[in-house]
């Protein structure tokens, strides 16, 4: 377990490794197919397409990320329109417990009951950039980056795991469970939240109910569990933008701690359409995270005060962590501003309305990048009110100072005066 | 058409390999249908519907494209504009895909379009009851400017509550002599709700009154449809003594020498000139001048 084996490295380099060890053999399973190497070679990448896009499907998630040649947004766009065409043909629930784990940390509790799983993860590695040979492709990742503790090991991944992260196995993959699998038991991993639930230091929130946004014309203003699904799709840098900002608001407002981060597959599950009966039609890779705000809530007469947490909750798909911390963080943020005393002024990160209207990346990168596009007739309108009113503005300082030719004198005629060359700076392609 | 061979028609295979015709599923495009006919019933009133990702950027139309695939039937002939123009980029986009997913006619032509979606302008072209208008919207709603929290821009509407924008009509009037705003102007419809005559410019407003086609306006990225029907009360609001000014230009086009169109800058003969947007319109008054 994380705890127990920090001090060796053996853990660490464990997980690093086994992340490696992952890339390596989807690489060498992608051979020869370019949408599959793309999912090899950059899986945080296609994960973050999937996530943005609220779509799990990791082989077009691919091919989309190789058509928008990288450009995040635009496979997303890709991945969102692509399903726009799809009927939707049932929906199911799944729990935090079902979550088959594969890698799971508590900040909060350095020994939470079930122990602790690093998983295949890059975050405890040095970011050191590898600037030697690239790994033949003939055999298995070498041991380079291993360290001397892990020579017991020997080349087996799943040794390794076992070895050095206290029973866990690597992945989902080969092993059909992960760490809770491999207890025998999936209660035997409980949300280490509820340690603090148990002792009521957790403040009650709006309860949330599963609701798509995708089937709605907003997010706003239908419930937490609309903004849970909306911010599990929000754009990453903005997620993680607003998320910061709340964290540098400073301890004293609202110190946030990460109870548990899970990651692993979820088993989906849908009633058959003809029997009912429950039907397993896949496994999602998702991210969830807890975490609480520290704060003291105290009303306008000073009397009643509230120091339990909040909780806040985050999940997406995929294995891009911020994401999940982020919205965790968010939810927390704008679940305490709505127990906040009406009126108080409310910073952006505890603004649902706001954070919908400015986290979609599609809404927001579209909408930017439509400024690409001719504007002549619109601009042609604005420049006839800047020609009106600066005519007022030329009447009105005529009667009182008569320096005609002065810096603010009036603005020249911009649909005559402009030199020829300038009018051409957005030439729209005309026909044949 | 009877919807019989119309469906017959629509069962042909899609012309882009793997997509249903018109490119949307049958769910969304009865969705879409039901929010417009909300929209047709209750004049100006900002309908939310559930946009969905398309093929283009949000931003780019995608609430334009939205409602012509959802309304587009087998024997529409289509005209795209942008700007005015049948040519620019982003009309030729547009209008190849609406008729590689539909296979439906296209043409340049106002007169002989029964489905024009356009992006900042109305054809100059007189257009009668059998054309339908689908405007590609970026800002929905007129309060926007001056309330951007959506719901109690909602509730405003709903109550009727356009003191701010009146407001900001007035001190426009009072400091500058004349209103501020542009292209988009504010206009009241049926006596009822204030839309944004979307970024038409203002010269385009006056066709909006009692006009004999439908106008449907889609905005994707805020997910929200408007119309107004055929011979629908369309009024710029303005004060009682403080008349509705339009754009004013210089002069006639200095292509086709039209005096009562819509005009913006151009290049002609190597200087700058003003010529129609109305590009198809122009072409044709040139040819027509030619020919006598």
């Amino acid at each position: 377990m994380y705890t127990t084996v920090r001090e060796s490295q053996g853990a660490i380099d464990a997980s690093a490794r086994l992340a490696r060890e992952q890339r390596e053999r989807a690489r060498l399973a992608g051979d020869g197919d370019r949408a599959a190497a793309v999912g090899a070679l950059v899986p945080l990448l296609v994960d973050q397409v999937m996530a943005e896009a609220g779509v799990v499907e990791p082989a077009v998630a691919a091919k989309a990320v190789e058509q928008a040649r990288g450009d995040v947004s635009r496979a997303v766009s890709l991945l969102r329109s692509w399903v726009s065409c799809l009927p939707r043909e049932g929906t199911a629930t799944a729990g935090w417990d079902e979550i088959e784990v594969e890698r799971r940390i508590t900040p909060a509790f350095s020994e939470p009951a079930g122990g602790q799983f690093l998983g295949a993860s890059l975050d405890y590695a040095p970011r050191l950039l590898d600037l030697g040979e690239p790994a033949r492709a003939d055999g298995p990742a070498d041991d380079q980056t291993g360290s001397p503790a892990d020579g017991a090991d020997g080349p087996d991944g799943e040794g390794l795991g076992r070895e050095g992260l206290g029973g866990m196995e690597p992945g989902g993959e080969e092993s059909g469970g992960g760490a809770a699998a491999a207890n025998g038991d999936p209660l035997a991993l409980p949300r280490a939240t509820s340690r603090l639930e148990e002792r009521d230091l957790i403040a009650a929130a709006e309860p949330t109910e599963p609701v798509d946004v995708t089937r709605r014309s907003s997010a706003a203003g239908a419930g937490r569990g609309a903004f849970a699904q909306f911010l599990s799709r929000a754009e990453t840098g903005a997620l993680t933008a607003l998320a910061y900002t709340a964290v540098r608001e400073g301890p004293k407002q609202a110190d946030p701690t990460v109870v548990e981060l899970r990651a692993g597959l979820l088993p989906v599950t849908v009633a058959h359409p003809r029997t009912g009966g429950p039907v397993l039609v896949g496994s999602v890779p998702v991210t969830t995270c807890e975490l609480v705000l520290y704060h003291v809530q105290v009303d306008s007469t000073g009397e009643h005060t509230d120091s339990r947490f909040t909780l806040g909750y985050g999940a997406t798909a995929g294995r891009v962590e911020r994401r999940a911390i982020s919205a965790a963080m968010l939810d927390a943020r704008v679940t305490r501003a709505a127990a906040s005393e009406p009126g108080t002024a409310r910073p952006p990160s505890d603004d649902a309305e706001w954070l919908i209207t400015a986290l979609d990346g599609q809404e927001a990168t579209g909408f930017v990048e439509h400024l690409k596009l001719a504007h002549h007739v619109s601009f042609a309108s604005d420049l006839d009110r800047v020609r009106a009113v600066g005519a007022v503005g030329t009447r009105a300082d005529g009667g009182s100072d008569a320096a005609g030719n002065a810096p603010s004198g009036p603005p020249a005629d911009p649909l005559t005066d402009e030199p020829a060359d300038a009018s051409t700076d957005q030439p729209t392609p005309r026909g044949e | 058409m009877s919807a019989l061979s119309d469906l017959l028609r629509r069962a042909e295979p899609t012309h882009i390999s793997g997509y249903l015709w018109a490119y949307l599923d049958a769910a969304t495009k009865r969705e879409i249908r039901r929010a417009l006919l909300k929209a047709v019933c209750v004049p100006g009133h900002i309908t939310p519907f559930a946009s969905r990702e398309m093929p283009v950027a949000r931003g780019w139309g995608s609430g334009g494209l939205q409602i012509t695939l959802a309304t587009v039937v087998a024997d529409d002939v289509v005209k795209v504009i942008d700007q005015g123009d049948d040519d620019s980029l982003n009309a030729r986009t547009m209008r190849a895909l609406i008729a590689d997913c539909s296979g439906v006619a296209t043409t340049t032509d106002a007169r002989a379009a029964t489905l024009i979606q356009t992006r900042h302008r109305i054809p100059e072209d007189d257009l009668g009851d059998q054309v339908v208008l689908v405007f590609q919207v970026p800002i929905s709603d007129p309060l926007r400017e001056f309330e951007q929290r959506p719901m109690a821009a909602r509730r405003m509407h709903a109550e009727r509550d356009y003191a701010a924008i009146w407001l900001g009509l007035y001190e426009d009037h009072s400091r500058l002599n004349r209103s501020r705003f542009a292209h988009s102007y504010p206009c009241e419809v049926e006596g009822g709700y204030i839309v944004s005559s979307t970024p038409i410019p203002r010269f385009d407003v006056p066709r909006l009154h009692q006009a004999p086609f439908l106008s449907l306006f889609g905005a994707g990225r805020e997910a929200a449809v408007y119309a107004i029907p055929p011979y629908t009360d369309v009024v710029p609001i303005t004060f009682t003594d403080r008349p509705f000014e339009t754009e004013a230009f210089d002069g006639p086009c200095a292509s086709c020498g039209s005096t009562g169109s819509y005009l913006t800058e151009a290049v002609v003969d190597g200087h700058p000139a003003l010529v129609c947007s109305d590009t198809d319109r122009c072409r044709r008054r040139q040819a027509e001048e030619a020919a006598r």
